[in-house]
């Protein structure tokens, strides 16, 4: 116990659990090393990807994630490194265990793309390794902070769509008789109606 | 390198802890309210945030793993807006806890200009940010979040109103 460092131990005690989450909200925070041939194809990589829509449609697919960033960290100010670091976080719904099962399964090769290239990368299959490499790299927060903790992406992306729909239903609805209203109401929640 | 996806923006700042003060930094920001009395709740343009101490770097399957000279104090936020400006606010409005906090890293300044300077001066830039509701900011998510509730709300309610009275309705429930 006494080898561990703070953070290991406050992973080792099940801190984590609790100070990674804000109600629905989940934080991960990983950093790994990079090897030194796999630095240049990691910043290729993040440099073409906004121009990579397949990628964007994948991590979509992944729907529970609010917010996530890989950031490749060469120097600190102070601090003398000899390799290249990968910092890693995300901002999701569920679990981290759900979490890295469907980050697995679902974009295995992406998954391949930006960690393969960090030292002790058992592969983004099966799970199981790669929880184990997940937790061995994480950080437990001090303080996490989530503006809507109870809501799910999921939620959000479908609130946005009815709140643009009911925006022009409210809009058309002043110029409306009974009738017409009618009409346009069950149009308006057959539209809506898996977003509610 | 991005730090922008839409209107989100992403910050990373790493700063390094003075020698000794790392636990009891860490007894602060854990002890700090959570959600609503999160002081990083006064923030208004915050998404997403949070404070980690980062006290170790890899080792494993690493000939010549590098160390940290100081254990470093990691803040990142997914906020609306600009760095700058986002900053400015967010050292206004977290006056109290600001001392606690980065005032326990070397070489943090007093004032707030410096300080707004010196956390960008020890922020590294995102390779790669994903948004998933890049065009929203906290107020356009929370709005939308009250819209849908009160849609369904309306939904359920006008589910026995004649059509007279469901206009009606709807013209006073959305006005």
């Amino acid at each position: 116990m006494s080898s561990l460092s703070p953070q290991e131990r406050r992973a080792l005690i099940g801190e984590a659990e609790k100070a990674n989450v804000s109600g629905r909200a989940t934080a991960l925070t990983a950093i790994s090393t990079l090897r030194p041939w796999g630095v240049a194809l990691n910043r290729a990589f993040f440099f073409l990807s906004p121009y990579a829509p397949f990628l964007h449609t994948k991590l979509k697919k992944l729907s529970f994630i609010h917010f996530a960033r890989w950031v490749i960290v060469d120097s600190l100010r102070g601090e003398d490194f000899k390799h290249t670091h990968q910092f890693f976080e995300s901002n999701f719904n569920g679990t981290s265990s759900q979490y890295i099962d469907a980050f697995s399964y679902v974009v295995p090769r992406e998954l391949g793309a930006t960690f393969g290239v960090s030292y002790g990368w058992p592969g983004p299959v099966p799970a199981a390794p790669l929880k184990s490499f997940i937790t061995r790299h994480e950080y437990t927060a001090s303080h996490f902070y989530c503006a809507y903790p109870q809501a799910t992406t999921t939620m959000i992306l479908s609130s946005l769509e009815v709140k643009k729909r009911l925006a022009d239903l409210r809009v058309r609805a002043r110029d409306m008789d009974a009738a017409e209203f009618d009409e346009a109401w069950n149009e308006f929640l057959t539209e809506v109606q898996h977003h509610l | 390198m991005s730090d922008r996806n839409g209107q989100a923006s992403a910050l990373n700042i790493f700063t390094p802890i003075r020698p000794g003060e790392e636990e009891a930094l860490h007894a602060f920001l854990a002890a700090l309210p959570r959600g609503a009395g999160s002081p990083l709740a006064r923030s208004s343009p915050t998404h997403f945030a949070r404070w980690v101490i980062i006290d170790r770097l890899p080792t494993e399957c690493i000939k010549k793993p590098d160390r940290l000279r100081r254990t470093q104090l990691l803040f990142t936020s997914s906020f609306d807006g600009d760095k700058r400006s986002y900053l400015e606010d967010l050292v206004d409005v977290l006056t109290e806890e600001i001392p606690e906090i980065w005032g326990r890293c070397e070489g943090c300044p007093a004032g707030p200009a410096e300080l707004v300077d010196w956390l960008l001066d020890h922020s590294v830039k995102s390779s790669f940010f994903v948004a998933a509701y890049n065009q929203s900011t906290v107020y356009d998510v929370r709005n939308a979040l009250a819209a849908r509730e009160q849609t369904l709300a309306f939904a359920l309610r006008a589910q026995d109103m004649d059509a007279e009275q469901r206009l009606h309705a709807f013209r006073e429930a959305f006005p």
